[in-house]
């Protein structure tokens, strides 16, 4: 294993645009995220907080007649051509790939789970591939992967499809893994058992993940540096520890207490709901509106996002002090 | 332990049965292919003003369960009782309302929101057109909306609030009961506590009687006062008082809890066996001799694989059907 | 607005149809052989035909039958397919499969046979026109109404509404037709100016309507003696197509305010 403590991935201001017309209706604002080599960084927030779409601007996967991506991407210091779709060949799932949330919807139903692994190759790899692709079916823990091969993703179920499309997005052995929701659509045990998968994988391959959940759960156990987002900002990041135990924006706690933990007192919900994309046009603190520490200070401008200590950034004007 | 919260709407045994239902039998599949057992001779009651949780993953049965309770789907063999005798669903169609799992597709998109919440106030009730629109208004209110959204159609709605909606035309009917499928799945976080918010108030506030299913331990946790955790069709543990959880003792809700605890010590635990085969075999109870869960039991023995394991006292206001607690 | 034209256009030539015998400026059947092929003039705005008679008012009168039929056999076929699709599609079993297959039977004539047939059985005349037309028209509306219930019919929405106390009749009614209604508008304006077109084609080859009478397809046919006189021909062609065209047209926005409408 490479010691390396720099970071694999690393963006600077990467942007996503929607096209509405003539006008940009901003969907992510210009982030900076890093994945550490061998590492694991999460990215949490709600349904239309932008998450996805900084893993298909990752990847190169906005169409470029709906979608205005601006900002750097660099793997392994290397910059990455995330407007080119064609440059992006030599990246998009050879050095990174991708899993998706609903493992069914990713596979073609007609297609044998075998045709998968062997698509686009050659009559005369085939043989190899086919083995390769049953060590690899092995690997991630599933029972007879020649028999698994003939058969159709509907006969398997969601946590065996997700291992099948761990398996076949590592086939090209790459750098990085973008685990978009991988649990969300699986039962709680399984959820369990994937995440665990990728915990060994990781470990194990020195792999780098970058892992987007909405569940909180899920994130503060695989990833060792957290982005929260909402309505489209970073709104604080830092370390899992740090994060977790001394969270400062009152959305990464009000996210944290929202989850009832095994009691019966009332939980205490923030109320609203996030700003759909296109409705916070700028002014102040999007988050201020169900704030529950709102000031007067707070529609103003925008906050930055600043350090507070260590490897903790968070954007809100009341807590840039009590770091 | 949690200590008791006064006026929560808790219930004392002893109350009067609301609902009872008796060993219950649901299978689907014809006879070309090899039937699945929903339901499995499933039995419990439910007291007034308490709220019963049901816990288990897809496919176990516990919206078939709803469903057949609701009179939606006809149960193979069993009966569902309401306050002491047969339900019958033509008179009593309102006493048994359900909130449903997908809330976009449980309302009509062509309806405006106030005709949606109507409806039930049109079947059951002898009120006016004047006096039903001031009812829905009051229902909106009680769920968090406001009168005007009235007008509005289901599309401009987000999935939390469509799901309030539902709740409101769940309570139009002024249900006796109310069934509650997988309400917070495919929400978001914050919605769902907002959401369970929602329902925890109603629930103190008309001491209602509802059935939960969900398979979020911890949601159940906060909302029912009964537990009930159900696995391939069958009720595999029942929990009287739900704070006793701590004493929940079947290999199955043993890792059911510890897949949700945030801790990393489960971490460590040898993936159940149904993670690698796939669960895609063992949904819904095929019908075999042993325990339904003997499949993917770590600790599963000889004797699990031959002879069924009945629902029996544990000690007092606990119950489990495994040959390993008795 | 844009849009408007759609509507703006067929509502404009139906309410002169239906006004004919008010605004007419002759008798569409006063032939007068002194005034054969006047050029258009104050007195006969469109001129005349071969028979010396006023095209504008022919054109009138004849649009008021070409309408009147195309609607009636639209209004009846709709109706009945729709209401049958929707029964058939909640009912299942033996009644679907029992509609389906007396929909197939009927769909396996060719059209213009099953016209021949009708008529050599009833005579030509409108009145045979419009039973054959009929006879096929409405397994359209069955199928996609039958076809669409049955998905209406999976959703949760339904069991919800049986929930809420709502008889079959209520949901059939007010769930079920609702969420077909903006998917068929487009078929039934399309289906109308296939209607039109279909009487025009029949009367012009000279199974619908009987001369004297005015129709459009039928004063095209007439037209057809006489291409140095292409007026005879214009008019009725250009009112068809405009009709058709804007009915086509009006479909397709209906259905997008409809949709725009809920979301």
């Amino acid at each position: 294993m490479k010691e390396n403590t720099a970071d694999l991935l690393s963006t600077q201001g990467l942007a996503v645009s929607m096209r509405d017309g003539k006008e940009l209706i901003p969907v992510v604002h210009p982030c900076d995220i890093s994945v550490k080599r061998g590492g694991c960084t999460g990215i949490i927030g709600e349904s239309g907080c932008g998450k996805s779409m900084i893993c298909r601007a990752l990847l190169g996967l906005h169409a470029p007649e709906q979608w205005q991506i601006g900002g750097q991407v660099y793997l392994d210091g290397e910059q990455v051509p995330i407007e080119s779709d064609d440059a992006m060949d030599g990246f998009r799932g050879r050095r990174m790939t991708m899993i998706l949330q609903e493992p069914l919807s990713a596979f073609d139903s007609r297609m044998t789970i075998g045709a998968h692994f062997l698509e686009g190759c050659r009559r005369k790899q085939k043989a190899l591939r086919r083995q390769g692709a049953e060590e690899w079916l092995k690997r991630m823990d599933l029972q007879d992967p020649g028999g698994l091969m003939k058969r159709y993703p509907f006969e398997l179920s969601g946590g065996m499809l997700q291992r099948v499309m761990i398996a076949l997005s590592l086939m090209t052995e790459p750098e990085l893994l973008i685990a978009d929701e991988p649990t969300t659509a699986l039962d709680s045990t399984v959820q369990r058992d994937i995440l665990l998968l990728l915990a060994e994988l990781k470990k194990e391959w020195n792999l780098s993940l970058l892992l987007v959940s909405h569940d909180l759960r899920v994130i503060s156990r695989m990833a060792d540096r957290i982005y929260v987002m909402y309505a489209g900002q970073i709104v604080e990041w830092g370390s899992m520890e740090e994060l977790m135990e001394n969270p400062l924006h009152p959305y990464t706690k009000g996210l944290i207490r929202s989850r009832p933990s095994y009691s019966k007192e009332r939980l205490t919900a923030m109320t609203g709901r996030p700003p759909r994309v296109g409705e916070w046009m700028g002014a102040g603190c999007p988050f201020a509106p169900r704030c529950p520490e709102a000031a007067g200070e707070c529609s103003g401008e925008l906050p930055e996002l600043k350090q507070t200590k260590g490897e903790h950034f968070v954007r809100c004007c009341r807590q840039w002090d009590r770091g | 332990m949690m200590f008791r919260q006064g006026g929560q709407g808790m219930t004392e045994a002893g109350e009067k049965t609301l609902l009872e239902v008796r060993n219950l039998h649901k299978t689907y599949g014809s006879w070309k292919r090899k039937p699945v057992y929903a339901l499995d001779g499933v039995s419990f009651s439910l007291q007034e003003g308490c709220c019963l949780g049901v816990v288990g993953e897809s496919g176990c049965g516990k919206s078939t369960l709803c469903r057949v309770i609701a009179g939606i789907e006809r149960q193979d063999r069993g009966e569902v009782l309401y306050e002491g005798s047969s339900m019958d669903y033509k008179k009593r169609r309102n006493s048994l309302q359900m909130v449903f799992q997908n809330s976009m597709d449980a309302v009509n998109i062509h309806l405006r929101v106030g005709d949606i919440i109507a409806e039930p106030l049109e079947n059951f009730t002898s009120l006016n057109r004047t006096q039903r629109e001031q009812e829905v208004g009051r229902l909106l209110e009680l769920v968090g909306l406001s009168v005007e959204d009235r007008i509005k159609y289901p599309r401009q709605f987000s999935g939390g609030q469509l799901q309030r909606i539902c709740i409101a035309r769940a309570l139009a009917a002024d249900p006796r009961i109310l069934l509650l499928d997988e309400p917070l799945s495919s929400l978001d976080v914050s919605v769902q506590a907002q959401l369970l918010n929602l329902l925890w108030d109603l629930k103190k506030e008309f001491k209602l009687t509802c059935l939960l299913v969900s398979h979020d331990l911890e949601a159940v946790y906060y909302l029912a006062d009964k537990l009930l955790v159900m696995y391939g069709g069958a009720v595999v543990e029942e929990l009287v008082d739900i704070r006793d959880f701590a004493r929940l003792r079947h290999p199955y809700t043993r890792r059911l809890i510890e897949a949700g605890a945030l801790e990393e010590e489960g971490w460590e635990v040898v993936p159940e066996r149904a993670g690698i085969l796939g669960r895609k075999e063992s949904s819904g109870g095929l019908l075999g001799k042993g325990c339904v869960y003997a499949k993917h039991c770590p600790r599963a023995k000889e004797s699990c694989f031959e002879r069924r394991p009945v629902l029996s006292q544990w000690e007092a206001g606990h119950k489990i059907a495994c040959h390993l607690s008795t | 607005m844009k849009g408007r034209i759609y509507l703006f256009l067929p509502v404009l030539l139906l309410l002169a149809c239906l006004l004919a015998p008010w605004l007419a400026p002759c008798d569409p059947n006063q032939a007068d052989p002194t005034m054969k092929f006047a050029e258009m003039s104050p007195e006969h705005w469109l001129g005349t035909d071969y028979l010396g008679r006023d095209i504008f008012s022919r054109l009138l009168w004849g649009g008021r039958r070409t309408m009147g039929y195309g609607a009636l056999v639209t209004a009846v076929s709709a109706l009945v397919g729709t209401g049958l699709g929707m029964l058939s599609g909640l009912a299942g079993g033996f009644f679907d499969g029992a509609v389906m297959k007396g929909s197939d039977v009927l769909r396996s004539f060719p059209g213009v046979v099953l016209v021949l047939i009708v008529v050599s059985i009833q005579g030509v005349g409108i009145r045979s026109i419009c039973l054959a037309m009929l006879l096929t028209r409405w397994i359209w509306y069955a199928r996609m109404a039958r076809n669409m219930t049955r998905v209406e019919m999976g959703r949760t929405s339904i069991q919800a509404s049986r929930l809420a106390g709502s008889n079959w009749f209520k949901i059939l009614r007010r769930h079920i037709f609702i969420s077909i209604l903006p998917e068929m508008l487009p078929v039934l304006s399309l289906d109308f100016g296939g209607a039109l077109l279909a009487i025009s084609s029949y009367s012009f080859l000279g199974l619908g309507i009987l001369p004297p009478e005015a129709e459009w397809g039928m004063m095209i046919n007439d037209g057809r003696n006489y291409m140095e006189h292409p007026g005879m021909m214009l008019w009725p062609g250009l009112c068809v197509v405009l009709i058709v065209i804007s009915v086509n047209l009006l479909g397709d926005k209906l259905r997008d305010r409809l949709e725009a409408r809920r979301s």
